[in-house]
């Protein structure tokens, strides 16, 4: 199936791509005498007066008053640039439209007033920084908010899921978060945006952390905070998704594994490999035999049966209590 | 059946409603449809919508009625859980006046009131020269009771899966609890350079539950009573300015969880022999778990764009959570120590103590020379856990005679993780950037193994692993936008058998606008994992295996720009292997375990809009749903199919129907299969 998908997508992009390497670099610049100036707001306004009512109810609108951005009765000028060659022409082509431009010049444009804000610290470390997704694939500069029909969170959930169409897939499986999308009548507790900051974050996969750098899940889930007295390793090391899926699963709680069992003894697999000896290095934790049960009994085929405080104990080392 | 006169109540009162709307003189519509013919192209210039008074809201009210469960209760519970009964399904108010003294604008939205499962209210207030406030609230229920969790073989010899015997073989982990969640921001001066804030968080859960009482000898299933609070109190100040901004955040969390279970009936647990022919019981159990906890944590963030060309950041967090813990436990009936020694009456007290501090740091520069970009991050994450905890146990052989003893264990956990990536960006043209990139992760850890001996040394567990990133972004057309990224990873080490080690990954998203009205999505993502580490040296085919595949479609359209209605859906084909083998920890003979998972999964809506002459607004008419139809080791067919019917009878008015289906089956577990219908109707009413 890959080989397949790469012989299509190379097929389809490769004229496209080579096309694109062809041409010049950069645009040709504009001449000196074609300099354009300030105009202010009123001036736009004049023409596109049904984009500035709306506007009017943006935040950014917030610029034509605002004397810390410096932007005062040029709102629009300070993501569109000098007005005045337009204002005569009238021709798209003399204006800046960010979202015409590369992703990195579009988000320079936003990224003037709003790169130095809290929400983008570790926005260079983010995956849509990283793959050129500009801030205009998500945000719409010019309308106000609206009322979505089935709320702010269904709102969200459909701007991500509009690019993230698998994730939007594992959410339609049984066992899932209460995430708000088109068959999840009533399930709209959530959205993408409770665990994920797609700004950008220091965990992977742009995962936001709960009272400075708890892992996120702990902020809804905070009975299972800890620290206790007996961790169980792998909820520090790898996190909640190492024995679950968060996006959605067809095993119960979310488990990557239909049987408790199996989930366990993936790690406690009874194999004492080198590193848990301490003869060499190259192994993995957690393979020496924790126990000798017969797993063949319904009694002990069920590890949280009797291990019950998995996540962590207060009180007993092999969690029974 | 108490919701039923309520439907009928609303579909009389939408009935007449369109009755009176039909009736009005046909007059007016050649005025209308001249306005509509003037609005028409000025609507198509503008990407905008024009919004003009200050104060808008809509309530959103009806009934819904479910016509009963066929099949498992429980796991109907813990998949959809939806009630019937008359409900608030939606409340938005909006007032925005940016030339007010007092207040510039504040939005009230509520979500599902009325018993559904998950109800929400969210408020925002602001007055833009002074203050901002927000605050949001949710309640949830978390039901989770299904039979099979997490041992669907269990039965007893001649029961089938259809049969599948007394619960006591089947889940013994159940929750019934709400959880609620609170945030509230208050931020001052919002828009200035210097901008203090406060904020208070609390996430709650309050319920019952069943869970086992681990007895020597045996492990009884009882119920429980749950209730946990974590406040979170924070303030902090922004500073920001043109070429850098700094924010500074300190707070605190107080943490309280406790657990009790009492319980005054005979429970013969699970064991189902007897112990020297004495069958081992629970007469009555009083147990109670309280901890307590608090912590401290700061935050500091910064940003700088010293030059034109250099943008960095920085964060330092930090965080020591404690807790303190006071269980006890007093068990009475007929237990066994060891092989012979039978005690009537069990109690434990322990206290313990456990300290976590707990350090990040990431940073990151943005290098830009001309169209080349470098991108350089670290992340570092030291995690201590040192904990203590005394256990005093007595055990009362006869009413007179009794052994105690007293345990003291402290226990350890250390982690410390690094990430550095570098990445370089290189816009070719306008419409294509390539990257590369390349990450080094490494870490250490030391934990206290799941081994025989509790009282044996730590395990020390390392983490070193390199990837080679490599990347294009490709928008070849106004509209459309390709990105695929590929990974590969070798690893010289890994923490556990089932991590990321030797793996590649590729995702592949697109999207093309192939029309004004019609727009295709594309993703693809693979990912291939072998974790050699995992083997012993006895069995280089012990290692780990897994890799899973996902191809999905989407496809939004739109013609007339929505004005005879929309389709939009998606599809996904997914595809997971899973291969690893363990030895049987009865007899350590090697065993192998295969999990696979092949799922098909499909979103559709269908809306169809009849010419709005018929009514103010057109009545529409959905047709969709979704479906996961998935084979392999837990096969599973999950149907949601939606039909929905819209009336408009008013230009604030609208009369709404729609009826789903839920249907849940796994063919392995046939007892847990669902299925039932749900009608909802109601009314929008725009103020």
């Amino acid at each position: 199936m890959l080989r397949n998908l790469v012989l299509i997508l190379g097929f389809v992009l490769t004229p496209l791509v080579a096309q694109e390497v062809a041409k010049p670099a950069a645009e040709p610049p504009p001449g000196p005498d074609a300099k354009p100036t300030y105009v202010n707001s009123e001036t736009c306004q004049a023409c596109h007066e049904d984009i500035f009512k709306a506007f009017a109810k943006n935040p950014h609108y917030r610029l034509e008053t605002d004397k810390k951005r410096k932007w005062e009765q040029k709102a629009c000028e300070s993501c569109h640039g000098p007005g005045s060659k337009h204002s005569e022409s009238m021709a798209a082509t003399d204006i800046i439209q960010p979202t015409k431009l590369a992703p990195s010049q579009a988000d320079k444009t936003c990224l003037t007033c709003h790169r130095n804000q809290p929400t983008h610290v570790g926005r260079i470390d983010s995956g849509h920084a990283r793959s050129a997704i500009a801030c205009t694939s998500c945000h719409s500069v010019h309308k106000p908010k609206e009322l979505a029909r089935h709320g702010r969170n269904a709102a969200v959930n459909q701007q991500c899921t509009s690019c993230h169409v698998n994730t939007l897939a594992s959410f339609q499986k049984p066992h899932a978060h209460p995430l708000s999308t088109l068959s999840s009548a009533g399930n709209n507790a959530m959205s993408c945006l409770d665990c994920h900051n797609p700004h950008g974050s220091a965990p992977k996969a742009n995962l936001k952390f709960a009272s400075a750098n708890e892992p996120g899940c702990l902020k809804c889930h905070s009975d299972k905070r800890g620290p206790f007295a007996f961790e169980h390793a792998p909820m520090r090391t790898e996190g909640c998704s190492s024995c679950h899926e968060p996006h959605g699963s067809t095993n119960p709680r979310m488990l990557t594994r239909p049987e408790v069992r199996l989930q366990c003894l993936e790690c406690h697999s009874n194999i004492a490999t080198q590193q848990a000896t301490g003869a060499a290095a190259g192994g993995t934790l957690g393979g020496i035999p924790p126990a000798f049960h017969d797993i063949r009994s319904p009694r002990y085929a069920n590890c949280t049966s009797c291990h019950m405080k998995i996540h962590g104990s207060h009180v007993n080392r092999a969690f029974l209590r | 059946m108490r919701t039923l006169p309520i439907l009928m109540l609303s579909a009389l009162l939408g009935g007449a409603l369109w009755a009176q709307e039909a009736a009005k003189p046909a007059e007016t519509k050649p005025e209308e449809a001249k306005t509509e013919a003037q609005a028409a192209p000025a609507a198509e210039e503008s990407p905008a919508p024009v919004a003009e008074k200050p104060f808008t809201a809509t309530i959103d009210a009806g009934a819904r009625y479910i016509s009963g469960v066929a099949g498992d209760l429980r796991t109907y519970r813990s998949v959809v859980n939806l009630g019937e009964g008359a409900k608030l399904f939606g409340f938005e108010a909006n007032y925005l006046n940016p030339e007010a003294k007092m207040l510039n604008g504040f939005s009230v939205s509520a979500r599902n009131w009325g018993g559904d499962p998950f109800s929400t209210l969210r408020l925002t207030a602001e007055n833009t020269k002074w203050w901002r406030l927000s605050a949001d609230y949710r309640s949830m229920l978390y039901y989770n009771f299904l039979p099979s969790f997490a041992n669907p073989r269990l039965r007893q010899p001649g029961q089938t899966a259809a049969s599948p015997g007394p619960d006591l073989f089947l889940n013994q982990r159940g929750f019934d609890q709400r959880r609620k969640t609170t945030d509230v921001d208050l931020e001052l001066l919002p828009g200035r350079r210097i901008i203090p804030y406060l904020g208070f968080s609390r996430n709650s859960g309050d319920g019952t539950g069943v869970t086992p009482f681990v007895a020597a000898g045996n492990e009884y299933p009882v119920s429980t009573l749950l209730s946990d609070e974590a406040n979170t109190y924070r303030g902090g100040v922004r500073f920001e300015y043109d070429r850098f901004h700094l924010t500074l955040e300190q707070g605190g969390i107080t943490y309280k969880d406790d657990q009790s279970v009492f319980t005054r009936d005979r429970n013969l647990g699970n064991r189902t022999t007897t112990a020297f022919g004495q069958t081992l019981f629970l007469a009555d159990l009083n147990q109670a778990y309280g901890v307590r906890g608090d912590s401290i944590y700061s935050k500091a963030m910064a940003t700088g764009s010293p030059f034109h060309w250099l943008h960095a950041f920085g964060q330092f967090l930090y965080s020591r959570p404690k807790t303190d813990v006071t269980y006890t436990d007093n068990a009475r009936g007929l237990f066994v120590l060891g092989a012979t020694r039978f005690f009537n009456t069990g109690q434990s007290l322990l206290d313990s103590a456990a300290n976590q501090p707990h350090s990040s740091a990431s940073g990151g520069a943005e290098i830009q020379v001309g169209r080349f970009r470098l991108v350089n991050s670290f992340f570092t994450d030291r995690f201590h856990n040192a904990s203590s905890a005394l256990l005093t146990e007595t055990l009362f052989f006869t009413p007179t005679l009794s052994e105690s003893s007293t345990a003291f264990t402290a226990d350890r956990l250390v982690v410390n993780n690094h990430r550095y990536q570098v990445d370089g960006f290189f816009d070719a043209t306008r419409k294509l950037t390539f990257r590369g990139g390349y990450r080094h992760v490494w870490g250490d850890a030391a934990v206290r193994a799941g081994r025989v001996n509790p009282f044996g040394p730590s395990e020390l567990g390392e983490l070193k692993q390199n990837v080679g990133i490599a990347g294009i972004n490709f928008r070849p057309l106004s509209g459309s936008s390709w990105n695929a990224e590929y990974e590969r990873a070798s690893a010289d080490q890994v923490y556990f058998r089932t991590s990321l080690s030797n793996y590649h990954r590729l995702r592949v998203r697109g999207r093309q606008q192939l029309h004004s009205t019609l727009q295709l999505g594309f993703n693809y993502y693979l990912l291939d994992n072998r974790n050699p580490h995992a083997a012993d040296s006895f069995r280089a085919a012990t290692q780990w295996k897994s890799s899973s595949q996902a191809a999905s479609l989407a496809l939004q359209w739109t013609p007339k720009a929505g004005k005879f209605g929309s389709l939009i859906g998606e599809y996904t084909h997914s595809k997971l292997r899973s291969d690893f083998q363990y030895l049987a920890p009865q007899i350590l003979s090697a065993e192998k375990s295969l999990y696979t998972e092949y799922g098909h999964t499909a979103t559709a809506l269908l809306d169809l809009a009849a010419p709005k002459s018929w009514l103010v607004g057109g009545p529409h008419v959905q047709l969709g749903g979704s479906f996961y139809i998935g084979s392999g080791s837990r096969p599973t067919n999950f149907y949601q199919p939606i039909v929905g019917l819209r009336l408009p009878f008013h230009s604030r008015v609208e009369w709404y129907a729609d009826w789903r289906y839920y249907g849940f089956s796994q063919p392995t577990y046939l007892y847990e299969a669902f299925r039932t219908h749900t009608v909802v109707s109601g009314l929008r009413i725009g103020l």
